[in-house]
């Protein structure tokens, strides 16, 4: 018997729903708002931001301005009270916030971009040049990265840029092994096979394929390192070796220490905005990393 | 008498498995053979039919043939010159001739690329046109390959794609650099049996109009009857038979042949086993 | 055993909630299936299937609601029964299901006769060790896997081993139905039909009411007795698989049989359905099937039409058994 082929209709197009990717993202961003701490530490570090941003422009007092009431507890003229030199510690804590914010993105943004570049290639290429980075990474692990800051510091010289560059530089380890870690599952996944196969080189293919797809848990790890930075930058101040030229929370903590009896406030709120701020960071990167994988949350709860 | 575009001489490929730590120290290792003295001819505009079961070493030859893995042994010969051992901008311009079509539609896209940029990305790489020329060349692809009306597609993602268009552009990807050969490897395996025969057709129609040579991996003897001129079956990493494909399945030599036949034959439909 | 068949569901249906109505995934299925008997659910991807099973065994996520009107398993309906009331003494007891992925299945660090051990314990806290360790055994000489690979983790088996591992899972209570979805989808041809038969002999073994649920109807032309064909989450087309497959009488039904590449007969053009099934949240109104059909006329697109269940193969159209279907499907082999 002869074949017939019937004539099939015009298939009806079923066209791609308009832009998912929108819809994907939205996802995302119901996923992380689920996370109630998280949404809410958004809004804190927002406000921390836009402190930074703003502190010159806020109808603040003058955060330098020497007066005769000093000690003063917080009141309706003084949100804060004062410190030893009559400054108002309200306007201090809050361009104190403008140090952290950068301290948190440099450093972080510098280690994080180390880390990827690093790891990416480590985990990507294998062999040798991976034993390498891998074993050059777990020396910094291994050293206890807030003396070697101290010691550098205290050596080298204590500007905000130069504390900046060496806790990025300090600090890119961990970000490099999550990114390996990805890398070398990435590695094998078909569409990376695939894009060798036409024609891509190794480093075009690990900037098309394998940073962008394993970049989840770099990000959410550039969170907690934001925090550790600012950690670290307020404990150098407090041991004296942080810039002099800025006013940093850690600084002030250091000048409220020897007047903890007198005027605990002093040190207090500094205290409190580094606490709120760090909390918030990691609470973020919580939220980011259940954003990510919908499934670990579904999991734990299971 | 037709060319060969690319012939395979004893061409062998074994992973070496470290099985432990104590057996590594003791320099124990599992030698998996996964194609072994292998020669295979694919002449020009031909499709040859790579027939096996998981595990049967087809698939690796099949990433033999366009160099994504390097052979243990042997050569790879394509159109008579010796591309076994190429790298570089050499293996790049050998790697623009022979294309794959990966079995996993789910898989083999850049789930952050759009429909356009999957489909550009080896023009892109290859440096191939200009802006303007590979827009064209895309939107060519896409209709070639079915996907039509090309506006809706172009912006869409993997995700918002059936398994069957997803395989279409996997297509378009490959047919879009202009190649002599395209390796199939199992690319109908993972759709459902109701859209397999279009991506096969279109496989075919591409083929015959473009005159590329076309290496087609499956499991299924009657896939590879539908699309093949000749049958090369492989078990344990060896051909252990290979024919025009009637012949072939009309008259199995080897035992093996005949069992695949066989168990192909339990799922026709209308096909009375006898019992 | 009260009139008909030993099991019988009624009237199942299916919908999710999603942000823009109800996708209402099953509509109304009704199904019969006997001892030792295989029923072949098939249908594409999107058409209810895997809905249907997991419907059954009421697996589905919190935002399907599903109702049933009668599912009743030898004597007992089970479709009234709380949710507690049926994970305790109807899921695994007396329906159980293999999945499709069988790594998935299977606890990647614990041994797999472990595995079986630990679901037979589940479900029989009282039973001693050497009880649960003749079960293991059974279970394990039933899918025919040798016992000294219980000692094996699912890393160090081949494909059809797990999947006949996970056939073992299904089977550790004794279930009067097993579902198996797209459970050889994954597998070669060779495997894939090992598997089948397994199953096959199990369920004559055993006296199970077996549940095929599968894209491919090759596979449920050498499994089933009888066939339901779903489409947009309707029951289409059903009937011995004799009978349906040798002339059948939905337009669908002859689609996807056209679709297959054959080994035997003369060389034809397998053809693919075009398009792809309706979105369920707004299903065409009339026939469902009508926008892909290949004989649809001008009735199809007002009247829905009905399912005639008098005749020994129903089918939901208005050409049922249309003279054109035969030259869609009727590449038969000689």
């Amino acid at each position: 018997m002869t074949a017939i082929t019937p004539q099939p209709p015009t298939p009806p197009v079923v066209p791609p729903k308009a832009s998912r990717r929108g819809q994907s993202q939205r996802m995302f961003w119901r996923e992380f708002a689920r996370h109630t701490a998280a949404r809410w530490s958004l809004a804190i570090i927002a406000l921390f931001v836009f402190a930074a941003l703003a502190a010159d422009v806020l109808p603040l007092q003058d955060p330098t301005a020497i007066s005769s009431e000093a000690y003063t507890g917080p009141s309706g003229e003084h949100w804060f009270g004062t410190d030893h030199l009559g400054r108002d510690m309200f306007s201090r804590t809050v361009h104190g916030a403008r140090v952290a914010i950068i301290v948190a993105l440099g450093s972080a943004g510098l280690a994080t971009a180390i880390g990827i570049v690093v790891g990416a290639i480590a985990g990507y290429t294998g062999g040798r040049l991976d034993d390498l980075l891998s074993r050059t990474a777990d020396v910094f692990l291994l050293i206890p990265v807030f003396f070697l800051v101290v010691l550098i510091v205290a050596l080298f010289g204590q500007g905000l840029f130069f504390v900046v560059l060496i806790i990025g530089l300090t600090t890119w380890p961990q970000s490099a092994r999550l990114m390996r870690a990805e890398a070398m599952v990435l590695r094998e996944r078909v569409f990376v096979v695939a894009a060798r196969a036409s024609g891509g080189r190794g480093m075009q293919v690990l900037f098309r394929h394998v940073i962008p797809n394993g970049l989840s848990p770099v990000i959410t790890n550039a969170t907690i390192l934001m925090g550790q930075a600012i950690l670290v930058e307020a404990g150098l101040s407090f041991l004296g070796l942080g810039d002099p030229q800025v006013m940093s929370w850690g600084r002030m903590i250091f000048d409220g220490r020897g007047y903890l009896d007198l005027s605990p406030w002093m040190s207090f709120f500094p205290g409190l905005a580094m606490f709120l701020l760090v909390l918030s960071l990691n609470l973020v990167g919580d939220g980011l990393t259940q954003a990510f994988n919908p499934k670990l949350r579904r999991r734990g709860r299971a | 008498m037709t060319p060969n575009l690319i012939q395979t001489r004893s061409l062998s490929k074994t992973y070496h498995l470290r099985t432990g730590l104590i057996a590594g120290i003791m320099g124990r290792r599992d030698d998996v053979h996964a194609v072994q003295d292998v020669d295979l001819v694919v002449k020009e505009g031909e499709v040859v039919a790579l027939v096996g079961q998981s595990g049967s070493g087809k698939s690796t030859l099949g990433r033999l043939l366009v160099r994504l893995e390097d052979p243990s042994s042997g050569q790879v010969l394509s159109e008579g010159r010796n591309v076994t051992a190429i790298t570089g901008a050499e293996l790049r311009k050998y790697r623009r001739r022979a294309q794959i079509i990966f079995q996993n539609p789910y898989e083999s896209l850049d789930p952050r690329y759009t429909v356009a940029m999957s489909v550009g990305e080896p023009l892109a790489l290859f440096g191939i046109g200009t802006r303007r020329e590979r827009a064209e060349r895309i939107r060519q692809a896409l209709s070639d390959v079915g996907l039509t009306p090309v506006d809706r597609y172009l912006g869409s993602h993997p995700h918002e794609l059936s398994g069957g268009q997803r395989q279409r552009v996997s297509i378009a990807r490959a047919l879009v650099v202009e190649p002599a050969l395209i390796v199939a490897d199992e690319p109908v395996s993972m759709l459902d049996a109701s859209v397999r025969s279009g991506v096969m057709n279109l496989l075919l129609d591409i083929q015959q109009a473009n005159g590329i040579s076309c290496v087609f991996i499956t499991h299924d003897l009657a896939a590879a009857r539908h699309m093949s001129q000749r049958v090369a079956v492989m078990h344990a990493g060896r051909i252990v038979e290979q024919g025009p494909t009637d012949d072939l399945i009309a008259n199995p030599q080897h035992e093996y042949t005949q069992k695949l036949i066989d168990a192909a034959l339990v799922n026709e439909i209308g096909h009375q086993p006898s019992a | 055993m009260t009139g008909g068949s030993f099991v019988e569901v009624r009237g199942l249906r299916v919908g999710y909630k999603v942000p823009h109505g109800v996708v209402q995934a099953i509509d109304g299925v009704d199904l019969t299936i006997d001892r030792g008997e295989a029923l072949g659910i098939v249908g594409e991807s999107g058409c209810g299937k895997s809905t249907l099973g997991l419907g059954l065994l009421r697996l589905l996520p919190s935002n399907a609601t599903t109702s049933v009107d009668t599912f009743r398993v030898g004597d007992t309906d089970v479709a009234g029964l709380s949710q507690a009331a049926f994970r305790r003494e109807v899921r695994w007891k007396r329906v159980s299901m293999v999945f499709q992925s069988a790594m998935n299945s299977l606890n990647p660090v614990r041994r797999v006769g472990e595995q079986v051990a630990d679901a037979y314990r589940l479900h029989h806290p009282q039973a001693s060790k050497r009880e649960v360790q003749a079960r293991v055994d059974r279970l394990f000489e039933l899918v025919d896997i040798p016992r000294a690979r219980q000692r094996n983790y699912a890393h160090e088996y081949s494909g059809g081993m797990r999947q006949r591992a996970v056939i073992a899972l299904s089977l550790v209570c004794d279930p009067d139905v097993v579902i198996a979805d797209e459970a050889t989808t994954a597998l070669d041809v060779v495997v894939q039909n090992q598997i089948l038969d397994a199953l096959a002999d199990l369920r004559t073994e055993l006296g199970i009411a077996l549940i095929v649920i599968s894209h491919d109807i090759g596979v449920i032309s050498h499994t089933c007795d009888r066939v339901a064909v779903m489409y947009a989450g309707q029951v289409v087309e059903s009937g011995a698989v004799a009978d349906v497959l040798a002339s059948p009488r939905h337009p669908y039904t002859a689609s996807l049989m056209a679709a297959l590449p054959r080994l035997t007969g003369p060389r034809f053009r397998p053809v693919s359905l075009p398009g792809s099934p309706p979105d369920l949240a707004d299903p065409p109104t009339a026939c469902r099937f009508a926008p892909r059909c290949p004989i649809a006329a001008d009735i199809c697109t007002d009247v829905p039409p009905a399912f005639d269940p008098d005749h020994r193969w129903p089918a939901r159209c208005h050409f049922a058994g249309d003279e054109r279907l035969r030259q869609l499907g009727t590449e038969r082999t000689s």
